[in-house]
């Protein structure tokens, strides 16, 4: 292990030395999978699966990692170069697709079961219930990142399958389409929220930090953590496993 | 002589998919509940063998919607139909306020494990209710189906129109005529 690792090998909690063995997955390298990406790469992990179908777009450049000469370059790209700088240890697979669709899908079915770990850092719900399905089905861990659409709150959800509760658990708009009406966006509704790069760091370091402790067995993985920015708060939910849930429970229908 | 009636013989037409699951019926709440019969009942992605069953159940629940549009709410605002062969692309006409447009919807590989996508190229450059897509380029927005998620491995393309492109064309089309484009 080279000098770079310095100070990581002076962390008494676990031995981040054997993160250069693990695999992890980022799907959607935005703002938060940048973060996440770069982060996990100066902690020496061994390899990183990114996929991210997105070229990196001006508006972008307001949070971290992409720089202006990178505009129209595919984000899985253009994080490349970045990641082997910060680290040259690191190797980096990318997939340039939509993970719902043709070679992304393939990749996705192909890379998950082969990675120790999943970061979902996507924006849409639909995907993220794609992914959580996924990952329970091949049992690999799935940590979920998200920023309000104010830009000041987020929240982390840690799925472990069988043992935590997983992404469709304890949401009961979920379970009974009438539970809840379709929403009528007749005032308003702009489909591009607000991003601050503040929370977004918040966000994908507390999804990293919960990743350590999946990875490497230390501590107590929080299931859910939500971020309060207004008031600078952190909050723990400890849920519980739904057992008619659709995709994780027993009772299944 | 009296008729015997003989069930097994009438009431299917050739067309009619075998499993169309009644999903629902035990909770009927609200208006939406209506549309419980827009459910399938085969969960097959569109690489799968047992697609077909799916797609029959797909079509079959559309006819029903459009029935329902016709006869009840007397307003047929959505025609489509599969234009692939593997039923996985359906173009149409989606019609608002006088007008028609063009309408595109793809089922992508993992369909139904996430809704369709849907494009309708000319309302595209009217508003910002939309989203890059990594198949169809822009798509219109359905983020907002994060606040009362309600599609399942069972939900029906023809849910989906009645669910999601009803509402977002409606609001398009407010939001241009308020602005006098329309």
């Amino acid at each position: 292990m080279t000098d770079r690792y310095a100070r990581l090998r002076l962390f008494e909690h676990a031995d981040l030395s054997k993160l250069a063995k693990k695999r992890v997955a980022i799907v959607g390298v935005g703002g938060l999978g940048a973060l996440s990406a770069e982060i996990l790469a100066r902690l020496g992990v061994g390899q990183l699966v990114l996929f991210d179908y997105d070229t990196v777009e001006e508006a972008n450049l307001n949070r971290l990692v992409y720089r202006t000469d990178q505009v129209g370059v595919k984000k899985v790209e253009a994080i490349r170069g970045h990641l082997r700088a910060a680290n040259p240890d690191v190797q980096v697979v990318s997939h340039p697709y939509d993970v719902t669709d043709g070679r992304g899908l393939k990749a996705l079915k192909e890379e998950t079961p082969r990675c120790d770990l999943v970061l979902g850092c996507v924006d849409s719900f639909a995907v993220r219930l794609f992914l959580n399905a996924m990952c329970v089905q091949s049992r690999v861990p799935l940590i979920d990142g998200g920023a309000s659409d104010d830009g000041v709150n987020g929240s982390v959800h840690v799925v472990i399958p069988g043992k935590t509760a997983c992404y469709r658990c304890n949401r009961p708009a979920l379970k009974d389409s009438s539970v809840a009406p379709p929403v009528r966006r007749e005032n308003g509704g702009a489909c591009h929220f607000t991003s601050l790069p503040t929370t977004m760091a918040v966000i994908a370091s507390l999804q990293c930090q919960e990743g350590l402790k999946v990875l490497l067995g230390f501590g107590s993985v929080a299931p859910f953590l939500m971020y309060f920015g207004l008031e600078g708060r952190l909050e723990r939910v400890d849920w519980k496993r739904d057992p008619a849930c659709g995709t994780c429970g027993r009772r299944r229908r | 002589m009296a008729y015997r009636f003989k069930p097994t013989a009438v009431l299917l037409p050739a067309a009619m998919p075998l499993r169309i699951r009644d999903y629902g019926e035990a909770h009927l709440k609200t208006d939406d509940d209506l549309f419980y019969f827009l459910q399938c009942a085969t969960v097959a992605t569109p690489g799968e063998p047992a697609w077909s069953d799916r797609a029959a159940e797909e079509v079959y629940a559309l006819d029903r919607f459009i029935e329902y549009l016709r006869f009840l709410e007397k307003n047929e605002w959505i025609s489509i139909r599969p234009t692939s062969a593997a039923k996985s692309r359906w173009t149409g006409k989606v019609r608002n306020a006088g007008k028609e447009w063009d309408i595109e919807l793809v089922l992508k590989d993992s369909y139904p494990h996430v809704p369709p996508a849907c494009r309708i190229p000319e309302l595209m450059h009217y508003t910002d209710r939309k989203v890059d897509d990594g198949v169809l380029g822009l798509r219109i927005c359905d983020m907002h189906m994060e606040k009362t998620y309600w599609w399942d491995d069972h939900a029906s393309l023809a849910l989906y129109l009645k669910r999601e492109v009803s509402y977002w064309v409606q609001s398009v089309v407010k939001d241009m005529r308020e602005k006098g484009w329309l």
